[in-house]
């Protein structure tokens, strides 16, 4: 099992679109995958039709006694199931008040993951005591990163912070919502090693197609598989599978 | 989770359809038109493991899953091509699993579907599939081309999460379009369309002899089928599909012999002579490939555990004894060509066929009888063979044990029938535990001998480096050590075997009769 977390600490950067693609590939590759829809706004689970409701919210998610198996719902796409999100996990935080509840629901959904082939977190933005959770369970850190000034501060910010908590977890960003057109998207896109840590080498377009997924409610690459978006997340599947075979590098 | 039902004709489907769509909130979903072929390995290994690995041909790709027999998922991949053997597939549990269960035997295609899905979900107020419905009809082939058509099948699938809906569709469709659920799987229809019984080979004696019945028609029974052994794995052997097919066909071969050799008299002495003599080549004909093939494989295994830069000098090795391995094989086809070997099989069937008398002193008595005397008598030559064995033993003396044990197991295999079951299998079981001892042992001392004489082979002929050389000779050292760790497993192992506690319970064994058979499962 692998666990990939989408994640990032600044919103509106393409995370549920990433989470959701990345997912939908990996089942169509014939992987076994979950989707964990961690964030309170539910925008995976939305995409994916499913009601937004966990039986006892953020509480039973946490402090729960039964599995989270049962509250698992398959999705329309095969060997791609979805663990939605509820409205109360904007209180996931107070509920992770104590070290021995973030251990608790790393644990819970590391036994859930057990068995499929890669979990994946669509994570809140912001940087909280649930991202402590999620920096622990993850094998790694997928980062959308639009190209722009202040996005490459917050990744700075994430590298830092895990430096600091000497964090085990790969961090893989990448460049997300680029538009050549714009100069400053080109001149960043242009010079990743003023990036805080290592690019991906695949950029997803900027692209009205991905804005549709909301409203038509499906992952972009099941209902329109040849566009410029789709092939680009395809490309940065393909690269995270062969990052993730990769022995992680030793310390230098 | 699913449930099929099997409709009486195609025309009633698209009924059945609209019948579903009235009551139930419906989506269309693509039909699918699938080439599907199921894969098991030639003695059904997949499906005795209650699973079945099918290869769906659609739209140009290739997509591979590995499901129990209940439906439910346990692995699915796409890949450019069907598997020939599990180490096939990319790493991953899928293939570690499959590897585990089908070992080095070759996925075979068991039977071909060609099949037609309309598909249609069951959907909530959000659009949402719930309950997945399709109506399959198809063809199905197997080694042969000629096609027979399947019954057409409402299969519902249950989805995660959904379970009340799944329970409202289920009982819409029993009890108001009035279908039963069948227990047949996709797998069982088409194998029933195509005449194959799943299992239908398996490398075991399963025999069921009657104890009074005269000793020379139970032993024609035991002979009949080790030959239809040899004959189901010939085809496999020629082709050289996977080695398992030689080892079983030898096993037959040799089992043949020890029948013949150990269960006298029952034949006229110059036929015995003659037929013992004709399997002795054939064993002779099949033993060099088959020693390549048990080398290359314990190669194999024993590289796992050396270094990486060792094992990539061992493979000068490897591939010698592959280029020997294929010239054994040619010479064990043109003997399966020869003359001989075919007035062999016409003989011989021709001996099984007869109901004549046997013609030996024996042939008349019963069975069970006999069977209970050449049993008590293999054991004592193993209580023989075994007594005094120690860590100063010449490998040739363990060897004869080794021999004797085997010919006691066949016994034991051959007349299994004629006692108790539960006796029977527990004292194969502790027979059996000597015997991979003696077996690891055997093994150990061969692949030596044989690697010291690939490397010589390889020096002689200009192919060795002192890199080769050296690996070589570091792994004969550590198969040496094994080799003397597993003769002092073997000491042991003898002692407890080889006593008089044993022979105690070889005498109950002898002394015990079968339970009453089992009218549900036939014989053979």
């Amino acid at each position: 099992m692998k666990v990939l977390a989408a994640y990032n600490i600044k919103g509106g950067v393409g995370k549920t679109s990433a989470a959701v693609n990345l997912a939908w590939l990996a089942a169509a590759s014939g992987a076994r995958t979950l989707i964990c829809d961690l964030d309170p706004q539910g925008a995976a689970t939305w995409c994916f039709r499913v009601r937004m409701k966990v039986r006892g919210g953020g509480r039973k998610l946490v402090r729960g006694k039964r599995a989270l198996a049962r509250y698992v719902r398959e999705t329309d796409y095969e060997g791609l199931d979805l663990l939605p999100a509820d409205f109360s996990y904007r209180h996931l935080d107070l509920l992770l008040d104590s070290p021995k509840y973030v251990r608790r629901l790393t644990r819970r959904i590391r036994e859930l993951g057990a068995g499929y082939d890669y979990v994946f977190l669509d994570c809140a933005p912001s940087i909280s005591l649930a991202s402590e959770a999620v920096f622990t369970v993850a094998d790694a850190l997928v980062v959308p990163t639009i190209p722009t000034t202040l996005s490459r501060r917050t990744l700075r910010q994430l590298a830092r912070h895990l430096r600091r908590e000497a964090s085990a977890v790969r961090v893989l960003p990448f460049y997300s919502m680029v538009d050549r057109r714009r100069t400053l998207h080109r001149r960043i896109c242009e010079a990743p090693e003023e990036m805080p840590c290592p690019m991906l080498a695949t950029e997803i377009p900027y692209s009205s197609a991905v804005e549709q997924m909301s409203a038509r409610r499906e992952p972009l690459c099941a209902f329109r598989r040849t566009s410029e978006a789709a092939r680009a997340y395809a490309a940065l599947w393909d690269e995270l599978v062969r990052r993730l075979e990769q022995t992680r590098p030793g310390p230098s | 989770m699913y449930h099929r039902y099997l409709l009486d004709a195609p025309q009633t489907a698209a009924g059945i359809l609209s019948r579903l769509a009235e009551r139930f909130p419906t989506r269309r979903e693509h039909g699918r038109a699938a080439a599907r072929t199921y894969l098991d390995t030639f003695d059904w290994r997949l499906y005795r493991a209650a699973g079945t690995v099918l290869s769906d041909a659609e739209d140009g790709s290739c997509h591979v899953r590995w499901d129990a027999l209940d439906g439910r998922r346990r692995h699915r991949a796409a890949l450019p091509s069907p598997p020939d053997f599990a180490r096939d597939l990319p790493p991953g549990g899928f293939r570690d699993e499959l590897q585990a269960v089908t070992g080095i035997r070759r996925l075979l295609p068991v039977v071909r579907i060609d099949r037609r899905s309309e598909r249609i979900s069951v959907v909530d107020g959000r659009d949402k599939a719930v309950v997945r419905l399709s109506l399959d009809q198809g063809t199905a082939a197997g080694s042969t081309r000629l096609r027979r058509r399947l019954p057409t099948v409402l299969r519902l699938a249950r989805m995660t999460g959904y379970e009340r809906a799944y329970r409202g569709v289920r009982r819409f469709v029993e009890e108001d379009l009035g279908l039963a659920p069948g227990p047949e799987t996709e797998l069982d229809l088409a194998l029933a369309a195509v005449g194959r019984r799943p299992g239908d080979y398996t490398g075991k004696l399963e025999l069921r002899l009657e104890p009074d019945a005269r000793t020379d028609r139970a032993v024609k029974r035991i002979l009949a089928a080790l030959w239809e052994m040899m004959q189901a794995n010939e085809a496999g052997l020629r082709a050289d599909l996977d080695p398992e097919f030689l080892h079983d066909f030898r096993v037959a071969v040799r089992r043949t012999r020890s029948c013949l050799g150990q269960v006298r008299d029952v034949f006229d002495e110059a036929v015995t002579r003659r037929f013992a003599g004709e399997f002795a080549w054939l064993g002779r004909l099949t033993g060099p490939p088959r020693d390549l093939d048990v080398h290359l494989l314990g190669l194999r295994g024993h590289q796992a555990g050396l270094p990486a830069s060792v094992r990539g000098a061992l493979a000068p090795l490897a591939e010698h004894l592959k280029s020997r391995r294929e010239a054994a094989h040619a010479r064990q086809l043109s003997g399966l060509d020869s003359a001989r070997y075919r007035r062999l099989q016409r003989e011989w069937r021709r001996l099984l066929e007869t109901d004549a008398d046997g013609g030996g002193a024996n042939a008349a008595r019963p069975v069970r009888e006999l069977a209970g005397e050449r049993i008590a008598r293999a054991f004592a030559r193993v209580r023989k063979r075994g007594r005094g064995l120690s860590a100063e033993t010449p490998a040739e003396a363990v060897h004869e044990l080794r021999i004797a044990c085997k010919k006691l197991r066949y016994l034991l295999e051959f007349f299994r029938s004629l006692f108790a079951a539960a006796r029977v299998n527990a004292f194969i079981r502790s027979l059996k535990r000597l015997q991979d001892d003696l077996g690891d042992f055997n093994d150990l001392e061969v692949q030596q001998g044989e690697l010291q004489d690939t490397a010589r082979d390889l020096l002689a002929a200009g192919g060795a480096d002192a890199t080769t050389l050296l690996a070589a000779g570091r792994l004969i050292d550590r198969l040496e050590s094994r080799q003397a760790a597993a003769r002092r497993r073997l000491a042991d192992e003898v002692g407890r075997f080889a006593t008089a506690r044993t022979a105690a319970e070889l005498d109950r064994l002898l002394a015990s009769r079968p339970e009453a058979p089992d009218p549900a499962r036939g014989s053979r």
